[in-house]
């Protein structure tokens, strides 16, 4: 991973930072009153029930969605005034899947990363592909038509693509979706590692097992107006997450992690 | 295909469909003659047929399939539709309404072309409005307003043809099944090309990221609004070119960019100027087609177009995957 560069000097200051945002969906209040500093070299989860506002808050992060009222700031300037190709250098994003029109091969498909990244070399731009590639375990499938991949195969590109693209700062909303449990562990210990290397990482996740073993830092959403954020291992307790998702949990055999009871696996 | 490979072919194809237009035609001439009216020499009869008629002809067919293939390039990326098409958006049906409502009203040529025109340009304005209006992300609503455009200009030339004179029946039929018979010069076509074909090349690497949706490209640093207003600009302004210079032809821009997409071209700055050189290929090719089968009838080069287009489309699609 060690050429999927980071931005190499970090400001004192560096964080992506919000303060009192507010999000609206159709009139109603999704978000409202959220502050949050997701600095580099921090790994962050964020969990909360289906709709309570996780991927407009990763897209209000990522500056494709304005929100009703507060600031989103990158390094200290506002992220809302800075041209698209200066936010895409700071700010990548992995979006939820959405039908794509391409055509290419699933290498093709990861260089469209470096878009907005300027006077890379070709020969650059080919190793920082491969890099990527392997990072996800997709280099066996690098000349295969993107189409032709599988769900699973599709995210890991997805994936790829935003390690090419190498913002600071890096949001996934459910980063896991479709990858097999093998791909779901590497894909968790690759962010962990990315974060280590000095990106900031959150990603919106359903797993709360996964995000206690290789997150730092969650974000619970309970409602639009009630957040917890803290370490991770001692947010996801058993009874923030019953509070969480409104369902009984049990402990994993480990003690730390929780699952749901015997009796709702019927 | 290697990538040189096809582009030389297609080169090739271009420069083979030209020299064929200069060939074949209604009055039939013998070889050497032929080529000595190619070469500049001949009687001036021969010189006349060859470079005053074919050869106009060949350029406006040559420009027209350019124009109607990059404005399909361009129209399915921004409405992120590989059945986009140049007709599809009512740009080719106000044109119709134009060119016949001027028939009808006695008009012919330049006058006729500028109704026309003003039909055409009409109809992109109402898209770009309503594109302005609904916002960049909102494709599907704008293909909608293409797709009810169209419809409603299909309406009114169904009227125009049923209150239309029997004698004025035949240019309008003509006119919607695309027919170059009446271009005269290519040169403002050629112009609009160049400079439609330079847009699009400039925004290539955009509309590449565009491919993955409007989020996603933004996300990646394309300023998407002002890309998608451009690309659109561009796309109108080819269609109204290949309009003024053909009527109504169809299918080109929908097939040439799909056929190249199968064989293996995706990125925009190479699938841009191979669509522009196929697709004034193939219209020139089934012009030549239509000037020469059945003389002295011209063949409209619209039907002939969607008869070797069709079946040419399914055999790629049964082919690849």
């Amino acid at each position: 991973m060690s050429a999927v560069a980071v931005a190499s000097t970090h400001a004192a200051d560096a964080s992506l930072a919000i303060r009192g945002l507010r999000i609206a969906v159709a009139g109603r209040d999704l978000i409202a009153g959220l502050d949050l500093d997701l600095r580099p070299g921090q790994c962050w989860a964020m969990l909360g029930r289906n709709g309570v506002g996780k991927t407009s808050l990763l897209l209000a992060l990522a500056a494709l969605r304005q929100p009703a009222a507060g600031r989103v700031r990158v390094d200290g300037r506002e992220l809302s005034t800075l041209p698209r190709r200066e936010v895409a250098r700071h700010v990548g994003i992995l979006l939820q899947e959405e039908p794509e029109l391409f055509w290419g091969t699933a290498a093709d498909y990861v260089a469209l990363g470096a878009h907005a990244r300027d006077g890379l070399a070709p020969g650059a731009l080919d190793a920082s592909v491969r890099t990527a590639l392997a990072a996800v375990d997709l280099v066996q499938h690098a000349a295969q038509s993107y189409r032709t991949l599988s769900g699973g195969e599709r995210q890991r590109a997805r994936l790829a693509q935003l390690l090419v693209q190498a913002p600071r700062y890096m949001l996934l909303d459910e980063p896991l979706t479709h990858l097999d449990l093998r791909h779901q562990l590497a894909t968790m210990a690759l962010l962990a590692r990315l974060a280590a290397q000095g990106h900031g990482v959150m990603m919106a996740l359903h797993e709360p097992w996964l995000a206690a073993r290789y997150c730092d830092y969650a974000l619970l959403l309970y409602d639009s107006s009630r957040f917890s954020s803290g370490p991770a291992r001692a947010l996801l307790a058993r009874e923030s997450l019953e509070r969480l998702y409104g369902c009984p949990l049990e402990a994993f055999a480990d003690g730390r992690a929780p699952a749901p009871s015997a009796s709702d696996r019927t | 295909m290697r990538r040189p490979a096809l582009a030389l072919g297609v080169g090739a194809a271009a420069a083979l469909s030209i020299l064929v237009a200069l060939c074949f035609g209604s009055a039939p001439m013998a070889p050497g003659r032929l080529f000595a009216a190619i070469l500049g020499g001949a009687d001036p009869v021969a010189r006349e047929i060859v470079w005053g008629l074919r050869a106009p002809r060949a350029f406006a067919g040559f420009a027209c399939g350019a124009l109607l293939a990059v404005a399909g390039v361009l129209l399915q990326n921004l409405l992120r539709n590989p059945l986009a098409d140049p007709g599809i958006l009512g740009i080719s049906g106000g044109a119709a309404v134009g060119a016949l409502a001027g028939i009808l009203a006695g008009l012919s040529g330049l006058p006729l072309q500028l109704t026309a025109f003003a039909g055409a340009m009409g109809a992109a304005l109402l898209l770009l409005l309503a594109a302005a209006r609904l916002g960049p992300g909102d494709v599907t609503r704008v293909l909608l307003v293409g797709v009810a455009l169209a419809a409603l200009f299909g309406a009114v030339v169904s009227l125009l043809l049923s209150v239309a004179p029997a004698t004025q029946l035949q240019g309008m039929l003509f006119w919607l099944l695309g027919d170059l018979s009446a271009a005269v010069t290519s040169l403002p076509a050629w112009l609009v090309l160049a400079l439609a074909l330079a847009l699009a090349l400039a925004l290539a690497p955009s509309l590449d990221a565009l491919q993955l949706g409007v989020d996603k490209a933004r996300s990646l640093g394309v300023d998407t609004r002002r890309v998608q207003v451009l690309a659109l600009l561009a796309a109108a302004g080819a269609t109204v070119a290949a309009v003024m210079l053909g009527g109504a032809i169809g299918f080109v821009g929908l097939v040439v960019p799909q056929a190249l997409r199968l064989a293996g071209v995706h990125r925009h700055r190479r699938l841009l100027p191979l669509s522009a050189a196929a697709g004034g290929t193939l219209v020139t090719l089934c012009d030549t087609l239509g000037r020469s089968l059945a003389p002295p009838v011209e063949l409209p080069v619209g039907a002939l177009l969607a008869l070797v287009g069709a079946p040419a489309l399914l055999f790629l699609l049964a082919r690849t995957r």
